[in-house]
């Protein structure tokens, strides 16, 4: 559901009602001088939609304006990022962004580029992870690549970030896979609680009771150190795989050009919202797992996972 | 939680008020075309932030159900489908509103969907953790049979002639395929129209099929009366109605919740196979389609079966099985709740009093649904001079707030022709809908299953499930076949 689509529905539900039109108050030159847009290229009700909006709802008291959340979905977030990279940079548009503008970047070169935003920070961050079943074919992960038949990963979607966590994991062992693309990420733990596919890459929160409970076994995760939620768990390089990390995140951007000034109080207070308890608190409910990169780290981060997100997608015969 | 404290738990201003709410809102929300339950519960689901975790899911499935039901309402009186089920309502409820019964056909609807929701709660409260057995044990090969099963349908849904409406599924089937290739970055039959690679939109496309088709060909009468009937009939069910629908409601009621609790099921494929099944057993299968109380509860049932069943997945497996459930477990989840295995193993202290809330949501949206029949079905009565535009109007606005896009006009419009020459040329609408929303169930999950067995067809038959669903569609197939020859054949010795 996007704008249009509220628009439409607030239109209908009020017909009959009359409307006053408020004026916005123009000239005043301190920022923010109205309310701040965030925009949301993702469904409403959505966990990246749920996320955003807590963040945003928290970022009202340190900017100490409303912050209205839009949803703008399309295209992978590819509708929603046109829409924030075309908007005024004047502060009062900002984004929620995700793994996905790097994989529409490589895939569709009329789609953002990541030098039209100004990323401003990175609030979340999820390893990935490797999941089998307890009761599957393949119990580790030499088990699955040394498997002499093939071996079917279930996916989130084509060319999902969970799609190409598991390409990562072909391309270093030099094998390939057969991915089996499901709608989200729900039909994809659906189908491994189920044993209908041999193994998933996903991101941990939903797995995780079904590893409390020993259904599924999680064999790996895709970060260079070991998870402070996972303790037990290994990385890939602990088993000897040189499979790169691998996550999922979350931040807000901005259009490019942004005034120095609107600038340096729109990042303030966004560190502001992040360190807020009442933020942390609530974003532990929805496990959400923070982890703040600061403007030059987050771009830095983005600049560096491009061209390998290019690379594999090529590999995995994704790109046109 | 004992039963006492379950009581409790619901029995309380609080909680009855947020039930009452998330119903009233649902009535509402259904009513309009083209706000569907998903739309209206990602809507209210910021609003349930800093609400009790229970009185959130008491408000969101009392939506969810008052929705359902009241889809029915336009798709009666109207024939503007809320949503994709209402395309099985509007069979046979819009021909009993033009015989003067839309009262009929309001209350019975009513009655069925609050019999299947009633149902759907009672046997997630007492079956949920074997039912979710049986959603895990659907692979992409069960999926594609289960819609290879749906497709037999087509001859309840056939009208005077199956061969025809054959043609017309076929047409559903293809129109189903345009958009992004589901396993290759592949974008079919777009012709380079950005708008299309996510597909054909299917509200836009039912509601131009049914309503704006509707509207043009009562536009093009000559001999046009001032108002399509004079009367709505009594809207309270008949003790005699009551008894005759027993049948169809059961079996509507299971097929819902047994479509529900499928992952991607949903509403209108629940409805289309309790149409079609209903129509086999019923003793009066040539009233289908001409406004049979029996294919009408029998849909409504099955549409408001799905809600019970849809929560099976969502609770004991953590996995929503469709979009209005996915909104709910964001919901949850901002509570600090992980649906799941651990919520039912945690003692119930939310599950039980929410099936129980659910339980008086179906009963308290019998009483308003009673309580707002007359004037919902009166809409029945309207002269045709501000009916017409009126469908009109509602239909576009439908087609727009399903999507946004002023593209999905111009996919109304052109499904409004469609639909006009098909119903001149006798080629059934209904059929073209069930394509619609089969097609793309059975070639994704058939080309996910071929990937899984390395392209090995026997993969399908090969699963005691998959091989017996595609078997009962063959002898369903065959049955029918052979039951209507039969027909036709005492017919026209009848006739000599």
């Amino acid at each position: 559901m996007n704008t249009r689509q509220k628009m439409a529905a607030l239109a209908v539900v009020g017909l009959g009602l009359s409307l006053t039109a408020c004026g916005t108050a123009e000239g005043d030159s301190t920022y923010p001088s109205g309310a701040v847009e965030l925009v949301i290229p993702w469904d409403a009700g959505g966990s990246s939609d749920l996320a955003a909006r807590l963040f945003g709802s928290h970022l009202e008291d340190a900017l100490g304006t409303t912050v209205t959340a839009m949803n703008i979905p399309g295209a992978n977030g590819a509708q929603g990022w046109a829409d924030l990279a075309a908007s005024e940079p004047d502060g009062n548009t900002i984004g929620l962004i995700t793994y996905d503008i790097l994989t529409n970047q490589a895939m569709d070169p009329s789609a953002t580029q990541l030098d039209e935003l100004d990323f401003l920070m990175q609030f979340e961050e999820q390893p990935l992870a490797l999941y089998v079943h307890s009761e599957g074919d393949f119990q580790s992960v030499d088990e699955i690549v040394e498997a002499d038949r093939q071996v079917t990963f279930g996916t989130s979607g084509l060319g999902g970030v969970f799609h190409q966590g598991a390409g990562l994991l072909a391309q270093s062992v030099d094998r390939e896979f057969s991915y089996v693309p499901f709608d989200g990420s729900g039909g994809q733990l659906t189908a491994m609680v189920g044993q209908h596919v041999d193994a998933i890459v996903i991101s941990p929160t939903a797995p995780q009771q079904y590893v409390e409970d020993g259904t599924l076994l999680m064999l790996a995760v895709f970060a260079d150190e070991r998870s402070e939620a996972f303790p037990d768990v290994p990385t890939f390089q602990e088993l000897g795989y040189d499979v790169p990390a691998h996550s999922s995140f979350r931040g807000i951007a901005a259009p490019k050009g942004l005034d120095d000034e609107v600038r340096t109080t729109l990042v303030e207070a966004l560190k502001e919202t992040y360190d807020s308890p009442e933020f942390q608190t609530k974003a532990e409910d929805l496990e959400l797992q923070l982890t703040y990169l600061d403007s030059e780290e987050f771009t830095g981060q983005l600049n560096t996972m491009a061209p390998t997100v290019a690379e594999l997608l090529t590999n995995l015969g994704l790109t046109e | 939680m004992d039963f006492g404290q379950v009581l409790g738990e619901v029995l309380n201003p609080a909680s009855m008020l947020w039930i009452m709410v998330g119903v009233l809102a649902g009535l509402l929300v259904g009513v309009i075309p083209g706000l569907t339950a998903t739309v209206a519960i990602a809507l209210l689901v910021p609003l349930t932030f800093n609400l009790d975790p229970l009185h959130s899911l008491l408000m969101l499935t009392g939506i969810f159900s008052g929705s359902m039901y009241s889809n029915s309402i336009t798709s009666i009186t109207l024939r503007t489908p809320g949503n994709p089920a209402g395309a099985v309502t509007i069979l046979d409820g819009y021909p009993l509103a033009l015989r003067g019964e839309a009262g009929r056909a309001v209350g019975l609807a009513a009655w069925a969907s609050v019999v299947g929701g009633l149902l759907s709660v009672i046997a997630l409260t007492f079956l949920a953790p074997p039912l979710a057995s049986i959603a895990l044990e659907f692979s992409p090969a069960e999926y594609f049979a289960v819609g290879l099963l749906g497709l037999t349908t087509v001859i309840a849904v056939s009208g005077r002639s199956v061969p025809r409406a054959v043609v017309a599924t076929a047409f559903g089937l293809l129109i189903g395929t345009v958009g992004m290739d589901p396993l290759v970055t592949q974008s079919r039959f777009t012709f380079g129209q950005r708008e299309l690679t996510t597909g054909i939109p299917f509200l836009p496309a039912i509601i131009g099929l049914f309503a704006l088709a509707e509207v043009f060909r009562l536009a093009g009468e000559r001999h046009l009366g001032s108002r399509a009937v004079a009367t709505i009939g009594r809207v309270l069910p008949t003790r005699q109605d009551l008894r005759r629908t027993v049948r169809p409601i059961s079996l509507g009621s299971v097929i819902g919740i047994l479509v529900g609790i499928l992952p991607g099921g949903g509403g209108a494929m629940a409805s289309f196979l309790a149409y079609g099944e209903s129509k086999r057993y019923s003793r009066h299968p040539e009233e289908y389609g001409k406004g049979s109380i029996e294919g009408l509860t029998a849909a409504d049932s099955a549409n408001n079966g799905v809600t019970g069943g849809a929560m099976v997945p969502l609770l004991t497996l953590g996995i929503p099985g469709d979009a209005v459930t996915a909104v709910m477990l964001g919901a949850l989840m901002v509570q600090g709740i992980q649906p799941g295995p651990r919520l039912f193993a945690g003692g119930g202290d939310l599950v039980y009093p929410l099936f129980f809330g659910m339980f008086l949501a179906n009963i308290l949206m019998f009483v308003v649904a009673m309580a707002l029949a007359k004037p919902l079905a009166s809409i029945a009565m309207v002269p045709y001079s501000i009916l017409l535009p009126g469908i009109a109007m509602f239909s576009f606005v439908g087609a727009f707030a399903a999507t946004g896009r002023v593209y999905d006009l111009w996919v109304a419009l052109a499904f409004g022709f469609i639909g006009y020459l098909m119903n001149k040329f006798d080629y059934s609408i209904a059929a073209v809908a069930l394509g619609l929303i089969l097609g793309p169930i059975i070639e994704s999950n058939l080309r996910r299953g071929l990937v899984m067995s390395g392209g090995d067809w026997s993969i399908f038959v090969s699963r005691p499930i998959s091989l017996g669903v595609i078997l009962l569609a063959a002898a369903l197939l065959v049955f029918t076949v052979v039951q209507q020859r039969r027909r036709r054949a005492n017919a026209e010795f009848l006739v000599e």
